[in-house]
C-alpha cells in the first residue's frame, strides 16, 4: 500500500511502501513542483533503490532552478538506504 | 526450518505480493521491521533486474525462502542463457556519481551493504542469485 498526498504548496508526504510499481506515479506527482521541497517520509516504511532515483533525479533537477529538496522524519531503514548510498550527503535533513 | 517456493510473473506489479510472500513466510520475524525491508530491499532489486535486463523469455521468476534457525536465505532463480553476473560489478565512484548527476544503479550497491552473503549461479540455463541474512 503507497500513498503519497500533498500537505502544502512545498511539501508533500509519501506513506507506506515505496517500490517500484509506484514509480510512475511519484514521477508524475513530484514533477509538478519548482519549488525548494519538502518530503516528509514520517510514515514511509520503505523504499527501494528505484525510489532513491526518483528522488535524486528530482533533486538534481529541482538544484538545476536553484532550489534543494528537505527531508524530514525518516525511520532507522530509509536513514540507512541513504547512508549506504551516500545520499545523506546530497540531501538537506531537517531533524 | 521453512522452505518455500513462490512463481511470480515478470512485471513490477508482482512487487506487492512478492512481498506478501515475504511477510507470511517469515512472521516469525514481523517485529524485525529492519530485517524484512532490507531483504525486501535486496529482492525487489534483483527481481526488478530480472524483469528489466532478461527479455529472452517469458516464464515466471521462481523465489525460494528458506528460514533457519540464524539465517534467511532467498534465492531468485530466472531462466536465461546469457547471464548478468550482478557480483561482476564494479564498485561506486560517489564523487563521479554525483557530479555526473546520475540518478539509478544503486540496487546492486545496497545488496552488497545489505546483505550478509551473496552468491550468483548460472547453471544449464538457469541463473540463481541467493542473499542471505543472519539474524543472530
Amino acid at each position: 500500500m503507497f500513498k503519497i498526498e500533498e500537505v502544502s504548496l512545498d511539501e508533500i508526504k509519501l506513506i507506506g511502501e515505496f517500490d517500484a510499481s509506484q514509480a510512475e506515479i511519484v514521477t508524475d506527482f513530484i514533477e509538478r513542483y519548482e519549488v525548494t521541497l519538502t518530503l516528509d517520509l514520517e510514515e514511509l516504511s520503505y523504499i527501494s533503490s528505484m525510489g532513491l532515483g526518483i528522488l535524486v533525479k528530482n533533486y538534481h533537477r529541482l538544484n538545476s532552478m536553484g532550489y534543494k529538496v528537505i527531508l524530514k522524519n525518516l525511520n532507522e531503514h530509509i536513514k540507512d538506504v541513504f547512508k549506504y548510498t551516500r545520499l545523506d550527503q546530497l540531501f538537506v535533513f531537517d531533524e | 526450518m521453512t522452505n518455500e517456493i513462490k512463481y511470480f510473473s515478470r512485471n513490477a506489479n508482482e512487487l506487492p505480493m512478492i512481498f506478501h510472500f515475504l511477510n507470511a513466510v517469515m512472521k516469525e520475524n514481523a517485529s524485525n521491521i529492519k530485517l524484512l525491508n532490507e531483504l525486501k530491499l535486496s529482492v525487489e532489486e534483483i527481481f526488478m533486474n530480472m524483469v528489466r535486463h532478461n527479455k529472452t523469455t517469458n516464464k515466471d521468476i521462481a523465489i525460494r525462502i528458506e528460514s533457519h534457525k540464524n539465517s534467511i536465505s532467498i534465492s531468485l532463480i530466472d531462466h536465461e542463457d546469457n547471464p548478468f553476473d550482478i557480483l561482476d560489478t564494479d564498485e561506486i565512484d560517489f564523487d563521479e556519481y554525483f557530479k555526473q548527476k546520475k540518478f539509478g544503479g544503486l540496487g546492486i550497491h545496497l545488496i552488497k551493504k545489505l546483505m550478509d552473503d551473496l552468491i550468483f549461479d548460472h547453471n544449464a540455463g538457469k541463473t540463481t542469485i541467493k542473499i542471505t541474512k543472519y539474524t543472530n
